[in-house]
């Protein structure tokens, strides 16, 4: 089955749709490098921006205050007439309009925090690498069936538990130099990034600990969803049947367990995914009373990292298994 | 069932059966089917469209599950001990199938690679076949010939004692037909057999040794071509041209032979040996001018038995029992090792 494997890992890295989905995680990743450059600049560059938008905004203001004079003696005639008639003093026409300050315009910002920075693109790319390892696994062997070609390749080996090993071990080792590659650019990159724009932000050991630990599972499961890609794609026959499937499942069946039943979501294949990823999630849902006086409430429910694993990881062996057991016995085009 | 484990014997089949769920019930496409082919030479497999050829190729294969029956490959059963055998198996099914985006040299290494053969094989292999200087051209960009030619490639990286070949020729051009049937010829000569599946019967009589004709799902007849045809040569009669043809009707329907008026003399059906025929005219006084044995050919043979068949395989019920297997025609050595007369 090595040797089965090795040539089915040569297949895949042959095929062309292979190549262009590489050349469009760089373009994705390229994107994101961008977004991250906007959103990371140093305290002095914000003041800087920060001071050229409050000289714009202020000269407006003094532009405003000539023109609106008699706008604004309306305006607060009206404002006490309605005081006057509601005999409530807290009501507000907004009819000035203060001059603005810098000190407004520079509150409120800071550079992002490096490890936050960090968990959100790892997840985010976490999301990417996922779905191209579904995509990628489920085309691997829905295209042999689709062109045919299993039926040759059976030929040649019959035996097709080792087939089928072969095919959903090489799907889900494929992910792992893709999903390396992207985890190794948001890892080195974000620190570059920083270094380049001069914000001072640093990891710490601890961090560096939790961020790798994070980086392993998203490539872990990169490998079993490239696997159950796979599986279903010799279940299903075809590419688009399991992404009409896996589509289907995130619009239809978890909104309508959001919606109707809120006690289930910490069951959801999503809350799972993140619960995996991120060492575990929290769901915050509104449970309320029965009719529409109720009172309502928020719960949070923790999902653990040991519950996604045993999720996701029942939900894969589960389309493996009846997937292989599907190929033992089907007739091949 | 009796268990066939014959290795003068390429591919045997016993009450082989096989039916396809549709929207108006089971369709069964595989009758209980008794299949000799002996080893060495070409064996056609001869049938109208649809009558089960391929779905029998596909079988034995282990490409689709049998409902009943035995199949053997050189005596081993399979699909149970395909793996064993199948080092010793090349197979062409329907048209040759390979990832269109990969050149032929890829598709061949990565084939070579899954059985362990050294690289070098590739090459060598579209070196036999006339693909070397095309090797590195993308699969889509083949022609039909050029195809077909790649998949024989294939085959031919496992050095194959069996090869197997479905509908070979069909789509090719004259040209193209010529250069695969001389390679299957080829390869039938040089101790090897060729399996070869086909609806065209001079085809089958140019190239093949021994034939097996199947009709909705069944062997009808097999043997040695030549026996086949042989065997059918005595209802062909003999074609005579004589002075007085009337008169000549007469005298040998007197002598219970078959004769008819033809356009230039009469055709005489019912004689063991046409001296008979010229001895019942000769007493008489009437003397043959022309004396020619009406020819059969393979597509006579076939048409004959399978005159009910061409229309190919027929909705069946479900279960229904297949019967025995049909002993109308058997013809000349089928098993070629043991001298025995065909089944």
């Amino acid at each position: 089955m090595t040797r089965l494997t090795r040539v089915e890992l040569r297949r895949i890295f042959s095929r062309k749709i292979v190549h262009l989905s590489v050349l469009a995680i760089v373009a994705v990743m390229a994107m994101t490098f961008w977004g991250l450059w906007q959103s990371v600049q140093p305290q002095s560059a914000f003041e800087e921006e920060a001071r050229q938008q409050f000289e714009q905004v202020h000269a407006h203001w003094e532009a405003q205050q000539d023109t609106n004079e008699g706008f604004v003696e309306q305006c607060l005639q009206d404002q006490a007439l309605e005081r006057e008639r509601s005999g409530d003093d807290t009501i507000d026409f907004g009819c000035e309009w203060p001059e603005p300050t810098l000190e407004e315009m520079l509150a409120g910002y800071a550079p992002p925090s490096m490890v936050e920075l960090y968990r959100t693109q790892l997840l985010q790319t976490g999301v990417l690498v996922f779905f191209l390892a579904l995509l990628g696994g489920s085309t691997a062997t829905a295209a042999e069936l689709a062109h045919r070609t299993m039926g040759t390749w059976l030929t040649f080996e019959p035996r097709r538990d080792r087939v089928f090993g072969s095919k959903v071990l090489a799907s889900g080792l494929a992910a792992l130099p893709i999903t390396a590659v992207l985890l190794a650019l948001i890892l080195g990159g974000i620190p570059l990034l920083y270094r380049i724009r001069g914000v001072d932000d640093a990891v710490t050991a601890a961090q560096w600990t939790d961020l790798g630990w994070m980086s392993a599972r998203v490539a872990l499961l990169a490998v079993v969803l490239g696997m159950v890609g796979a599986a279903a794609g010799l279940l299903l026959r075809h590419t688009g049947a399991v992404l009409g499937v896996a589509i289907g499942y995130l619009l239809v069946v978890e909104n309508m367990v959001r919606g109707l039943f809120p006690d289930r979501v910490r069951y959801l294949l999503s809350e799972n995914l993140t619960a995996w990823v991120n060492d575990g999630t929290e769901i915050r849902s509104w449970v309320c009373e029965d009719g529409f006086d109720g009172q309502c409430r928020e719960v949070i429910t923790r999902v653990s990292l040991e519950q996604g694993a045993l999720v996701l990881g029942l939900v894969s062996v589960v389309v493996i298994v009846v997937s292989w057991l599907a190929f033992r016995r089907r007739d091949v085009p | 069932m009796e268990l066939v484990a014959d290795e003068g014997l390429a591919v045997a089949t016993r009450g082989l059966r096989k039916s396809f769920a549709g929207v108006r019930g089971r369709r069964v496409a595989i009758h209980g089917l008794d299949l000799d082919v002996p080893a060495g030479g070409v064996h056609g497999f001869l049938g109208p469209n649809g009558s089960g050829k391929t779905t029998t190729i596909r079988m034995l294969l282990g490409l689709l599950r049998a409902d009943s029956g035995t199949m053997h490959i050189f005596g081993q059963p399979v699909p149970q001990r395909l793996p064993q055998v199948i080092g010793r198996v090349g197979a062409i099914v329907e048209s040759p199938k390979f990832y269109p985006s990969f050149s032929g040299r890829k598709s061949l290494s990565l084939l070579a690679d899954a059985i362990g053969t050294e690289r070098r094989r590739v090459d060598e292999v579209l070196e036999e076949v006339g693909l070397r200087d095309r090797g590195g051209d993308r699969f889509s960009a083949y022609s039909l010939g050029m195809r077909q030619r790649l998949a024989i490639a294939a085959t031919l990286l496992k050095s194959p004692d069996l090869l197997i070949f479905d509908e070979p020729t069909n789509g090719l051009d004259p040209a193209g037909i010529r250069e695969i049937r001389e390679t299957m010829r080829n390869l039938g000569t040089h101790g090897r057999t060729v399996l070869v599946s086909s609806h065209i019967l001079s085809e089958i009589e140019q190239i093949a040794d021994t034939v097996s004709i199947i009709g909705r799902g069944r062997v009808v007849a097999q043997g040695s071509v030549a026996g086949l045809i042989n065997e059918q040569a005595g209802a062909g009669g003999v074609d005579v041209g004589i002075d007085s043809p009337e008169a000549a009707v007469t005298v040998l329907r007197r002598v219970g032979m078959s004769a008819e008026l033809t356009a230039d003399g009469l055709r005489v059906t019912g004689a063991d040996r046409p001296a008979d025929v010229t001895r019942a005219l000769a007493a008489q006084g009437l003397y043959v001018s022309r004396l020619l044995p009406v020819r059969r050919d393979l597509e006579s043979v076939f048409l004959q038995l399978t005159q009910d068949d061409q229309l190919g395989a027929q909705p069946a019920p479900a279960g229904a029992d297949p019967g025995p297997p049909d002993p109308r025609h058997t013809a000349g050595p089928a098993d070629p090792s043991t001298g025995e007369a065909g089944r």
